[in-house]
């Protein structure tokens, strides 16, 4: 842990020309605000106010008059405690879903400011215990940490060799296809993992995946704010890419690993991966569309598809899901607030879920140790626990509008968050990931 | 010297000056701050598609505010931009010749001139009869046919100084009852600037409060200065936004979503 202005100085050492656009820009209109899935917490979770806690340090350290007339000009550094809680409250009211970004005149992703504030609480020890504990799971040389996290990585893969009914092709050199699943999937769906092991072995594909994940749910990094683990955790699944000689890196989770590795590893890294990243959505997409796949329409309750940010807005993947979803039924349509670039989030990722009491102890069950959380934690704990639940209803009551009784999607947080909050306000959809909605559809040609 | 010589004579030169060392301050900061590094893999989209994309990257926020923030389009997108400033400040017919003198080629843009106000409206290109006027340019002969009636330097700034004073109470609202740290003591300093250059455009225009050539020269001369003070202070505060912000911000927003292939 390190003093407050230190950890400033070191957040602030790497500015570029586009954060500096994001610090410099915002001529405060509020155009933002009404999309964050946390304004329902208050108006001190407002997207452009959570970035004004990262711009008062920015101006106290890099600017004149800031420096000259402090607080006078919104320039100041966190100094008390509550002020720390006050920013960790803030930091943890953000689940990067840059639906800001999109909404705003000026393009301005306020959530990337949100991210710099974690980076300085994480330098400050201020970053949840459950996340770094993630994070020192993610770091370590396996990820299989202890017995019951391995049993219960065993029986996912022994429960996936009985669906195909022979051995699993792990870390095999000269695959086509490299599958990654992460370890975050074997604690919220592990039948995703089996789904999708077995449309690799339907469809025939010259396909591996390591014998173990390669990250809790990579990179770790980016959702406490760590860059120096961010980089070592991509070192570490570039290597084995390079060691298995894969051409394509195959995920099912939509999620943070998806849009990091597609399109953030390299900013961060300097350096284009030799393999391209593609979402399961999208290596379907493409087999249905070169007619080595068909899928079985059926008459069905009403299904939708919700967009996980990072898959959509973050990643592009808008229009190969929907190609699926609709061959697969009579009875599609889309939720009423807007999809694809201007999709709703879920309300509960970058570790957000994972934060919560319920959360917490998720994560206690799935690694059978008791994880102590900071003095700090205990105060800003239950506050979040409810704005989670605020922030969550309001795609829950997004999916009641059109009455959908199957919501596909691409993402084990969606997932999770989604089927989480149908039981809170005791509605009656289920969430479920798209290999497994299809994986009784899939014909092969 | 009056407050009016002071501004035309005195204070043009040395506004210009800051003005331009501004923007070279705060341009080189981006320059000095830009990071060449590794892209991922592009998307592949279509020459047309990235072209609506430039677009659309202008207009989404726009469009998304029409749907979710109605008082803060009608007041901050349209009354204060789209219907007040941008229009009063590039094409009332005042600024115009202004603008001209200074740029010559601006006059181009003569044909489009809005009259100061809406009793002038009958005297347009479109009106049964030939405007008589011993003047020697035909500024009342604008495009815009009846629309003078709303389009015009009278309407336009009572909207824009509507949409201002809005702006600037629902600030202090927001300050004082949600004590929003959003809400920067520059906002109010560039509101209230806005606020008196409109205000004394307006009454510099009527001749109000009175008659006097000297009340006419005050007001033109505060008018005057306070356009200058704000072009000194737009490099260093939000009015940046115009010159810079709102274009770099959009171009990159549209580089990036070129980039995700949306
Ligand atoms: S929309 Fe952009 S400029 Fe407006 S308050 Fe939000 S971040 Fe600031
Ligand atoms: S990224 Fe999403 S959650 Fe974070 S501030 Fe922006 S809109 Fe809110």
């Amino acid at each position: 842990m390190i003093a407050v202005e230190k950890a400033i100085d070191v957040v602030l050492s790497d500015l570029d020309s586009v954060t500096l656009h994001f610090l410099e820009s915002c001529v405060s209109c509020g155009l933002c605000v009404p999309f964050c899935p946390y304004t329902v917490a208050g108006p001190t979770y407002e997207p452009v106010n959570k970035a004004e806690a990262m711009r008062h340090i920015y101006r106290r350290k890099m600017t004149i008059a800031g420096r000259i007339l402090g607080p006078l000009v919104g320039a100041k550094y966190p100094r008390s405690e509550e002020d720390l809680d006050r920013m960790t409250n803030m930091a943890y009211r953000c689940v990067n879903c840059r639906y800001c970004y999109q909404t705003c005149p000026f393009g301005i992703y306020s959530g990337k400011l949100v991210i710099m504030l974690r980076r300085i609480l994480d330098k400050v020890g201020r970053a949840p215990s459950v996340l770094k504990y993630l994070q020192t799971i993610e770091l370590s040389d396996s990820v299989l940490i202890n017995e019951s996290v391995r049993e219960r990585w065993a029986s996912i893969l022994d429960e996936a060799r009985k669906s195909i009914g022979k051995d699993l092709p792990l870390d095999k050199k000269g695959a086509d296809v490299v599958y990654l699943p992460w370890l975050v999937e074997a604690l919220l769906t592990p039948e995703v993992i089996v789904s999708t092991i077995k449309i690799l072995d339907m469809v025939g594909e010259n396909w591996t995946m390591p014998s173990e994940p390669l990250g809790f749910e990579p990179p770790m990094g980016v959702i406490v704010g760590d860059r120096d683990s961010e980089r070592k955790v991509f070192r570490r699944i570039n290597s084995y890419l390079a060691k298995v000689g894969g051409k394509r890196a195959l995920m099912s989770h939509g999620g943070t690993p998806y849009m990091e590795m597609r399109f953030e590893m390299p900013f961060v890294m300097n350096e284009r991966p030799p393999y391209d990243v593609i979402h399961v959505t999208e290596y379907l997409a493409e087999l249905y569309e070169k007619g080595k796949i068909r899928i079985r329409k059926e008459e069905s309750g009403k299904v939708t598809w919700h967009d996980p940010c990072k898959l959509a807005r973050g990643s592009g993947v808008v229009e190969q899901p929907r190609i699926l979803v609709k061959a697969s039924t009579t009875n599609y349509e889309d939720l009423p607030h807007g999809t694809g670039m201007y999709s709703h989030c879920c309300g509960g990722g970058s570790g957000i879920a994972l934060i919560t009491c319920d959360g917490r102890k998720l994560v206690e069950e799935f690694t059978r140790e008791k994880i102590k959380p900071a003095e700090w934690e205990e105060k800003i704990c239950p506050p979040l626990e409810e704005d989670y639940k605020k922030a969550i209803k309001q795609k829950i009551d997004e999916i009641s509008e059109i009455n959908a009784n199957i919501v596909v999607t691409g993402c084990s947080t969606c997932i999770y968050n989604i089927n989480k909050g149908a039981t809170l306000y005791d509605r009656d959809f289920q969430a479920i990931h798209i290999v497994q909605y299809l994986l009784d559809k899939i014909e092969v040609t | 010297m009056g407050l009016y010589e002071f501004a035309i004579y005195d204070m043009f030169t040395p506004t210009i000056a800051i003005f331009a060392f501004g923007m070279v301050y705060r341009l080189s900061r981006y320059l000095f701050l830009y990071k060449r590094t590794a892209q991922p893999v592009w998307r592949r989209t279509s020459f047309v598609h990235r072209i609506y994309i430039l677009i659309d990257a202008f207009l989404h926020a726009i469009v998304a505010a029409i749907k979710r923030s109605k008082v803060t389009f009608v007041t901050g997108i349209f009354l204060l931009h789209l219907f007040g400033v941008i229009p009063i400040l590039f094409l009332l017919s005042h600024h115009i010749a202004w603008w001209s003198y200074y740029f010559p080629p601006y006059s181009i843009l003569r044909p489009f001139a809005i009259p100061t106000s809406s009793t002038s409206s009958t005297l347009t290109v479109t009106a049964p009869f030939t405007p008589v006027t011993d003047m020697s340019n035909g500024f009342v002969n604008t495009i815009w046919g009846p629309l003078t009636i709303i389009l015009n330097g009278d309407v336009l700034a009572i909207l824009a100084i509507f949409g201002t004073t809005f702006k600037l109470l629902e600030r202090i609202v927001k300050k004082v009852k949600e004590r929003l740290d959003r809400i920067r003591v520059g906002d109010f300093v560039a509101l209230v600037l806005l606020l008196v250059i409109l205000i004394s455009g307006y009454l510099a225009t009527h001749h109000l409060p009175s008659n006097e050539i000297e009340t006419y020269k005050l007001m033109l001369g505060i008018h005057i200065l306070m356009a200058e003070l704000l072009v000194i202070l737009l490099p260093f505060t939000k009015f940046f936004h115009f010159v810079f912000g709102f274009w770099y911000g959009k171009l990159h927003e549209a580089y990036d979503l070129w980039r995700r292939g949306l």
